[in-house]
């Protein structure tokens, strides 16, 4: 008998970064390199513990954005031509560095794997990385959920009916991938305002996930804290992110990936070598990480780093599974016992954290699902729409507005540095709102160009940019992007209006930002207008 | 021995009394005014960073913006008998509308700010700036090396700085921060400046916030005195859970408050625990197992690792 649940749920996004007028830029690789660290891998763990029969569901969260990116024939050829100058780098490094007693065998590993990678890529997967998460939803062993069409934080959007715009196409873009609505949804960065519900419940959605703090000041005040999830006034079921589940595995400090025994990230040949050496492997002379790490994390406090040893770091990586495995059955033993209800712990973690970030991670997450399924484990790992099966009661409650984000509200996406962009989202929230109502039976050109306009806002709605800007990355692609994509929409705008839409200016915009290519802009529809109160 | 005692006494005598002078032409520290004295929270000072304002290289293609010319201060009751003179009057309401927004240019306040003197006589501009793209064609030119978005098929994009709306928006940021931004058209503008000429001078721009959640009838919470070239503001309220509302006007004497824009309703989030218990669900757990605020959650935040923050 189970003692408690777990819910581990990966949330993959990539900004949509299909760039027409270069071939290669910064941006586009960070595509390049999640396909080969993370969603590869991902996959290939989760395919073996289904060939193995494993039992136990996680929950993969795969956002509109990179389900279109996945799926685009321009950049997957890109992403082939990336691995074939990849491993040609790869091989010019065995050579490098032959006779090297840490080195070689390291050069080699990685050799192979860019190899491997290679043919999982195109053989087994035929270069589609949607298809093979399909194949694994319908055999039981994860649960596909998606999230806002551009992963827009929908807190901050003017009007109602923005936000059911966002959702209601995320949904639709799953659906035209995988055939059918997910149970779940992901709030773009957890962030939790009542006005997402109504149109989560009318699109079938049956359930979200939230910030801790989000359920916990929840009203009426929840009984059994975070570890139950509750039924808000819509009837949706709202879970909570398990603070121990994040910061064992999140936390730089405390978490697993701090480990010394684990790859250090920032130690890559792309740093470290001259640049005419590298070649073709970085895009135009950018210096970026390409995935050759020698190095181990040894001290974090140091710049002193050590070999990598994979062989230690995958026996660390069986230990780590062990570990966060006791830590769940303690959580769950001790709050079944002062609730008298199972707990459930939902660990929400961002996708790419595996295999990107933390190299082990994969291998750690596949190490935990097999252990919790041979070692007879009193914490069961079932998806959130499992949980109803257990316990289809559930307290009434209101959550509160949150996000996950520093300070666990808005600040991240709403400060000095990127708040000038919500006078331009809202303003053209209103003004795509108006145009859908005022040329409803637009056909031909205009059609044309409404959708399109549609496109442009929703690209610019990215919680991405905001996000970057204040992180300060790569501020000016963040700031160039998020300008762009409203200039193009204003200047459709103003073209539909005049009644003057130039078809090559169209066409070229049709080109460059494919994203949702059966979108119909009439979905901004209607009683939109006059929403806010402004 | 006693000519320099003189000396130095004439000396002390002297530089008394010129302290004594300054200190009688100095203004009092703190100016009577017949106002009500409001609880005066707005922009912290941390917030406005004049040695960044308005950089132009984190913006591609963008003009700095331009620090509006030095004009009159409006307090000292110089504009009011200007205003007398019919013949100056539209000047000056452009003088004062053009200063209004443009606002004082933090970091990153505006993406593509405007030359201030595209606005003279101006409506404000739903089109972008700039001019048209020469030729479109739609193929990839595999020469060209990476540039910012749009450079290869578009004109660099600027965007306007006011879209010809009258708007207070309010954005609810955390449990204590509310953002508001706004946009006064020329026409407002100018339409209330010539109703309340009078007293103009002795207005000043406030935001008044309503509390609306014991009720819809709005009592007032607070004036925010903020500055006549500001177009955004944070404002400290610290009420989580209250409902509010705000008005953007001038505050006249006598404490005549003339309101210029109404924004929209929102709600703070809550930051505690609520206190309200459901009979059929008591809490059980409580407090020894969790913490009661979000201060004490310890909220994690995945901001170091996290996509796209490796470029």
């Amino acid at each position: 008998m189970a003692k408690g649940f777990l819910s581990i749920v990966l949330h993959a996004h990539l900004p949509f970064v299909r760039h027409t007028d270069t071939q290669d830029c910064l941006e586009q690789r960070w595509l390049f390199q999640g396909i080969t660290e993370s969603y590869i891998p991902l996959l290939n763990s989760l395919s073996r513990l289904a060939e193995s029969d494993i039992p136990g569901r996680i929950t993969v969260s795969l956002s509109p954005p990179l389900l279109e990116m996945l799926q685009d024939p321009l950049l997957q050829e890109r992403y082939i031509r990336h691995l074939d100058h990849l491993i040609e780098l790869a091989d010019k490094e065995t050579l490098r560095v032959r006779g090297d007693i840490n080195l070689e065998p390291l050069a080699r590993m990685y050799l192979s794997k860019f190899k491997q990678t290679y043919l999982d890529y195109v053989d087994r997967f035929k270069c589609n990385l949607v298809q093979p998460w399909a194949a694994l939803e319908s055999e039981g062993y994860v649960e596909l959920i998606t999230s806002a069409a551009t992963h827009a934080y929908l807190p901050l959007m003017l009007t109602d009916a923005s936000i059911r715009v966002q959702v209601k196409t995320g949904l639709n873009a799953f659906r035209r991938h995988f055939g059918h609505t997910p149970k779940g949804f992901w709030l773009p960065e957890c962030a939790y305002i009542p006005h997402v519900e109504p149109v989560l419940k009318a699109e079938g959605v049956e359930y979200f996930i939230l910030e801790t703090h989000g359920l916990l000041f929840s009203t009426p005040r929840p009984r059994f804290g975070y570890h139950a999830p509750v039924a808000t006034p819509n009837g949706l079921l709202a879970f909570a992110r398990d603070p121990d589940c994040s910061k064992q595995v999140w936390s730089a400090d405390e978490g697993y990936p701090g480990d010394p025994w684990y790859r250090e990230f920032y130690r890559d040949v792309g740093y470290d070598l001259p640049l005419d050496y590298l070649g073709k492997a970085l895009p135009d002379g950018t210096r970026v990480p390409l995935g050759i790490k020698y190095y181990r994390v040894t001290d974090r406090k140091s710049d002193y780093k050590d070999f990598y040893r994979p062989d230690v770091a995958k026996h660390r990586a069986w230990e780590h599974a062990g570990s966060f495995m006791f830590w769940r059955n303690k959580e769950a033993e001790y709050w079944n016992e002062v609730y008298g209800r199972r707990p459930i712990m939902v660990a929400p973690y961002d996708a790419e954290l595996f295999g990107h970030w933390w190299y082990e991670g994969p291998l750690w997450l596949e190490n935990l699902i097999r252990r919790m399924a041979r070692e007879r484990q009193r914490v069961k790992l079932i998806s959130p729409s499992q949980y109803r099966e257990h316990y289809p009661v559930n307290q009434p409650a209101e959550p509160a507005v949150s996000g996950w984000g520093y300070k666990g509200y808005h600040e991240v996406w709403l400060e000095q540095s990127n708040h000038w962009i919500y006078r331009h989202l809202h303003h053209c929230e209103m003004r795509m709102a108006r145009l859908s109502e005022d040329f409803k039976h637009a056909k031909g050109l205009a059609q044309r160009a409404l959708n399109q306009a549609a496109r442009e806002l929703m690209l610019a709605q990215a919680s991405d940019w905001p996000f970057i800007m204040k992180a300060g990355t790569v501020y000016q692609y963040a700031v160039n992007r998020f300008v762009t994509h409203i200039g193009r929409f204003l200047r459709l705008a103003e073209q539909i209006q005049t009644g003057a839409v130039d078809p090559v200016f169209l066409k070229h915009l049709e080109q460059a930002d494919t994203i949702f290519p059966d979108l119909d802009f009439r979905v901004f529809g209607p009683g939109t207008v006059g929403a806010a109160s402004v | 021995m006693w000519i320099l005692a003189a000396a130095t006494a004439i000396l002390v005598l002297a530089l008394a009394f010129f302290r004594f002078r300054q200190r009688a032409e100095a203004p009092s520290e703190t100016p009577r005014t017949d106002m009500e004295v409001s609880t005066e929270i707005g922009v912290p000072p941390e917030e406005i960073d004049p040695s960044k304002a308005g950089q132009a290289d984190r913006h591609a293609g963008v003009t700095l913006p331009r620090i509006p010319p030095p004009r009159q201060d409006r307090d000292d009751g110089s504009l009011r008998s200007a205003s007398l003179r019919k013949t100056d009057l539209p000047k000056e309401v452009e003088l004062a509308w053009e200063a209004g927004g443009l606002i004082e240019f933090q970091k990153g306040a505006w993406a593509v700010p405007k030359d201030p003197s595209e606005y003279s006589g101006q409506e404000a501009q739903d089109e972008p700036i700039g001019p048209k793209p020469v030729e479109h064609k739609p193929t990839e030119d595999k020469s060209v090396a990476h540039k910012p978005l749009g450079t290869t098929m578009e004109e660099p994009y600027t965007l306007p700085q006011r879209y010809g709306f009258d708007r207070l928006v309010l954005i609810a940021r955390d449990p204590n921060w509310v953002y508001a931004y706004w946009e006064i058209t020329h026409e407002k503008y100018r339409q209330m400046y010539e109703k309340y000429l009078r007293d103009w001078g002795l207005s000043r721009p406030v935001l008044r916030i309503y509390d609306l959640t014991s009720g819809p009838d709005r009592r007032k919470a607070m004036d925010v005195f903020i500055s006549d070239r500001a177009d955004n503001w944070y404002i400290n309220i610290s009420k989580p859970r209250h409902t509010l509302m705000a008005e953007l006007g001038r505050l006249f004497p006598e404490n005549n408050f003339v309101s210029f824009l109404t924004s929209n309703v929102i709600t703070l989030p809550a930051d505690t625990l609520s206190d309200m218990i459901s009979p059929e669900w008591p809490p059980i757990g409580w407090p020894e197992g969790y913490p009661e605020s979000a201060a004490k959650i310890g909220i994690s935040s995945p901001m170091n690792r996290g996509k796209g923050a490796d470029g």
